[in-house]
């Protein structure tokens, strides 16, 4: 379980990485001016962020959840 | 926590976010003053509403916490549990709301930060609460709940000091957008997608509650069996 969130995890960064690398390179038809475009990467950089936080802490749950649940099978194992 | 309900809400939540995006990044038109950066707001305003509402959820399991935790153990612990959640929870989104805040402002007002009293109070409010996580962290016992519990009190007073401060004082900050008085207020085509955003990160801010109130209560339950056992061993 550990393994499968963690691979959900990189998978979800590279999703990340990849979407804001393509949309930051991809400024829409209207951005023609310089400031246009400096717009666009802000907002790119601001949506990113925003979800790296979201998700690194929805990771960081389930790798507890793992934990605990990893420790609750040893307390009635023993 | 049922999967059963999980898992189609956890859809349901995905499907929100990703409808909430579509609508922030191709329907909602660009401000005719800021132009493309205005888009920010989709994010950064939902994730301040959601902080407040779950700090005040942190508030109510600390007053829960205070009332019940002489005669009725299980019930103080579930309040326990809630607080430390909606905190947690709270912080994340706090946090969301202090790293994009900048960026717009880097573009809108051309610095990254103001010592104004908006900006302020809402990191001090962000201190208080990483500081009632800290103090969870290191201390443990009854005590911490206690102490952890009057600081998330006095932290969930700092929420209206923070929502109330554009219009006590003279900031930075644009000034309130809805309620704000004459000439406040924004185009139905952008207000609309501002609260599909919102219900979308309501719902994940739901999401991740249930998740952390959940391991936080398998977490007390565990101690608890162990506590139990070294009594009998003792």
């Amino acid at each position: 379980m550990t393994k499968i969130i963690a691979a959900l995890a990189f998978i979800a960064a590279a999703a990340i990485a990849g979407g804001a690398w393509y949309w930051a390179s991809h400024p829409p038809a209207y951005a023609i001016t310089l400031a246009q475009q400096i717009d666009h990467h802000f907002l790119v950089a601001a949506y990113t962020i925003a979800w790296v936080v979201q998700l690194s802490y929805l990771t960081w749950l389930g790798l507890k959840w793992c934990d605990q649940k990893k420790m609750a099978e040893r307390q009635g194992g023993e | 926590m049922k999967k059963a309900v999980l898992g189609p809400y956890a859809v349901i939540t995905v499907a929100l976010m990703v409808w909430g995006f579509y609508q922030a990044i191709f329907v909602a038109p660009n401000d005719a003053m800021q132009g493309e950066i205005f888009r920010i707001l989709y994010y950064h305003v939902p994730s301040a509403a959601v902080a407040f509402v779950f700090f005040a959820i942190s508030l109510i399991g600390s007053i829960g916490y205070l009332a019940s935790r002489r005669d009725r153990h299980d019930r103080a612990q579930m309040f326990d549990a809630l607080a430390l959640a909606g905190a947690e929870v709270g912080v994340i989104f706090c946090t969301v709301v202090l790293l994009t805040g900048p960026i717009w402002g880097r573009r809108a007002w051309g610095i990254w930060w103001t010592w104004d009293a908006r900006l302020t109070t809402t990191l001090v409010l962000w201190l208080i609460y990483v500081s009632y996580l800290l103090l969870r962290r290191f201390a443990a016992g009854p005590q911490m709940q206690t102490l952890a519990a009057v600081l998330g009190i006095f932290g969930a007073l700092d929420v209206p000091i923070v929502y109330m401060s554009n219009r006590w004082w003279r900031t930075q900050h644009p000034a309130p957008v809805f309620g704000g008085g004459a000439g406040s207020g924004m185009a139905w085509s952008m207000t609309r997608v501002l609260l599909w955003n919102l219900l979308a990160w309501f719902a994940w801010g739901v999401m991740l509650l249930l998740i952390r109130y959940h391991v936080e209560r398998h977490r007390q339950k565990i101690a608890e069996r162990e506590a139990d056992r070294a009594l009998h061993e003792a």
